[in-house]
């Protein structure tokens, strides 16, 4: 029998070999789909401790961008016996980053930390064209539209998006996250919330929903 | 005629003795930012140092800096792309230059890293780095002497733009530079996720690479020469601490990065080192930098309590975000310039700056940037 | 070394490094200064 409480605290900790070993185990018992799903709820609570220890300081980008990969190997050992069904859908995120900027890894980090909090997160990758952001957000309407950027120039190209963004009538909450993001650049960029935190981007998605 | 340069200069000395000089010295650090504000593009002055040179030279004739940190911009696009490849390129608006990271090392590859270094670079990395090094001979000569022509004039392009400015009485700070192992296993090898997983999957590989990398960054550095210049300095831009926890950093980061140091100032040089991120997790090390030996660039750390924490080992560098300086009215620029020199004036060992390098046009609003100059050299009077 | 043979890219430096005519015919020092020319390119 898999130890939930300690699957969680395993991958909190990001023991990487312990929670494999754990996982591999459960799955060779032929688990049902619901136990499955279980498991995948305890690895998305060990998420949460690793977002809170970013939070306190105590863990750096470094055990985020470790917790992510770990939480994708974790889910691809669980895949066979969790069928079609994925988890519950908390809301969904459109994210990309903007145009001009190739920069991925601040994204990627939102990304594997929204889903693991229960969102459905549209990724519609780097250097995304302003009519591309609208064309998508008409096509998915999502809740919630992150942008990302590590170049100062990525501010302006922020301002162009969510400017075309609201002319379009897109109504979804905005954030913006990334190195040059401050107040002063949200303000100018028209945004509802920035952040240079992951862990706290997605507690400012999650009071939205 | 030496006067206005020698004055200027002082001011960083002075300081960096943790010193007080007549007033607090100001740095422009900026790169391609100096293009757009000559009205130029990165692309226009590639065949045209003395276009450059001028560029880099056009903001000092109206503000007021003691020094500038690059003298002319510090990569060339064309030397890696007369290979086929290579990190860097143009943006679309032709002004500024950026990184794209590539991976092109595999993670069970450390021991050929730690054997030789150099070697498994070019034997292993090039040929999938640079596509131009694959073609049959001489053609791959060809493409490797061309780009050899492209280092040549950089090379030459670097001596000459230090005295141009110099011959302009602007110090120009930076004279070299220097890495860390570890960083340049994340830049050159790993890339950013590679290393972050390595150091936890091969952490006793991590360790050794950076060890086999210390001489050749030692090799680096010294360009030939037996002894270095305290003056100008060997600039350390520094990426990955911001990102690692103190005990990661103890232990895979900071040992060679710290024989390095030791090494230079033991060698007659000094250090300008950007704190990159944020270090305040990370003082007790700064804490250990050779003592009388290191300006640090500090960029979103807390000023302030920088001083206090680390004040007396280092000198500082920083004081306002290029964020306000874009979007805040000139004077909350001010009034936040004030208090920065209040606090972290007093006694020396204070550089103002900007937190990050000018590089986009829009980095800056200038009236905002000359109103900080002026404060500062007004309001900075010891 | 036969014109047409292939040259591993080691070969390819050293061959460059015969070449470095503005620098005296020191071997340290034209190795030195093909160092900068390799070190920069890992970069």
């Amino acid at each position: 029998m898999l130890d939930l409480k300690l699957l969680t605290e395993k991958l909190g900790e990001l023991e990487e070999d312990d929670v494999l070993d754990m996982l591999k185990e459960f799955v060779a018992t032929n688990p049902s789909e619901a136990e499955a799903l279980e498991a995948v709820a305890a690895c998305q609570a060990g998420m949460a401790t690793v977002g809170e220890l970013f939070e306190n300081g105590d863990y750096f980008v470094g055990d985020l961008i470790f917790a992510g990969e770990l939480l994708t190997e974790a889910i691809n050992v669980l895949k066979p016996a969790l069928g079609g069904s994925g988890s519950a859908n908390t809301g969904t995120i459109l994210l990309g980053t903007v145009h001009g900027d190739l920069h991925d890894i601040g994204k990627n980090i939102f990304k594997s930390m929204s889903e693991a909090a229960g969102f459905k997160v549209v990724d519609i990758g780097i250097d995304v064209e302003v009519d591309t952001f609208v064309e998508k957000a008409k096509e998915v309407n999502p809740q919630i539209i992150g942008m990302s950027g590590v170049l100062t120039l990525a501010i302006d190209s922020m301002k162009d998006t969510v400017d075309a963004l609201k002319a379009a009538g897109v109504s979804a909450k905005i954030i913006i996250g990334g190195n040059p993001v401050t107040k002063e650049a949200s303000e100018f960029v028209g945004s509802d919330a920035f952040t240079t935190n992951a862990a706290e981007g997605v507690k400012i998605c999650q009071a939205w929903v | 005629m030496d006067n206005l340069y020698q004055q200027r200069l002082n001011r960083f000395l002075t300081t960096a003795a943790h010193q007080e000089p007549d007033c607090v010295p100001f740095l422009h650090v900026a790169e391609t930012w100096n293009l757009s504000y000559a009205g130029v593009k990165a692309i226009d002055v590639e065949n045209d140092k003395h276009k450059e040179f001028e560029a880099f030279a056009k903001p000092y004739e109206v503000f007021d800096f003691d020094g500038i940190s690059m003298p002319c911009l510090s990569r060339d696009v064309n030397m890696y792309g007369a290979l086929g490849g290579g990190a860097y390129f143009y943006s679309s608006d032709g002004v500024t230059i950026q990184h794209q990271e590539y991976v092109f090392m595999k993670d069970d590859e450390y021991p050929k890293l730690i054997e030789n270094p150099i070697k498994f670079a070019i034997n292993e990395i090039f040929p999938r780095k640079f596509p131009e090094l694959n073609k049959p001979y001489p053609a791959n000569k060809e493409a490797l002497k061309k780009a050899l022509n492209f280092y040549n004039s950089y090379i030459q392009k670097m001596v000459k733009a230090g005295e141009f400015h110099a011959s302009k009485q602007m110090p120009c700070l930076m004279g070299g530079i220097g890495q860390a192992p570890f960083d340049i296993i994340m830049d050159y090898f790993r890339g950013f996720k590679g290393i972050m997983t390595d150091m936890r999957r091969h952490k006793q590989e991590v360790k050794e690479a950076c060890e086999a990398l210390v001489p050749i960054i030692m090799a680096s550095i010294l360009q030939g020469r037996e002894k270095l210049d305290a003056y100008p300095y060997v600039f350390f831009p520094l990426h990955a601490p911001t990102f690692l926890n103190a005990k990661q950093f103890e232990t895979l980061y900071w040992p060679t990065f710290r024989e390095i140091l030791y090494q230079v100032k033991e060698l007659g040089g000094k250090a300008m080192i950007a704190l990159e991120g944020d270090w305040s997790h990370l003082y007790t090390f700064v804490n250990d930098f050779p003592e009388e030996f290191a300006t640090v660039f500090i960029e979103k750390d807390d000023i302030i309590k920088a001083k206090k924490e680390i004040g007396d080992r280092v000198t500082l560098a920083g004081g306002i975000e290029l964020g306000m300086l874009r979007s805040s009215s000139k004077e909350v620029c001010v009034d936040h310039t004030k208090k920065i020199i209040d606090h972290c004036a007093p006694g020396g060992g204070f550089i103002f700056t900007t937190d990050k390098s000018l590089l986009a046009p829009g980095d800056v609003k200038i009236e905002n940037y000359l109103a900080v100059n002026q404060a500062v050299h007004k309001y900075g009077k010891y | 070394m036969d014109e047409n043979k292939e040259r591993s890219i080691e070969e390819l430096f050293e061959e460059l490094k015969d070449e470095l005519v503005f620098l005296p015919e020191i071997d340290a020092v034209r190795a030195g200064y093909l160092f900068g020319f390799k070190y920069t390119l890992i970069q």
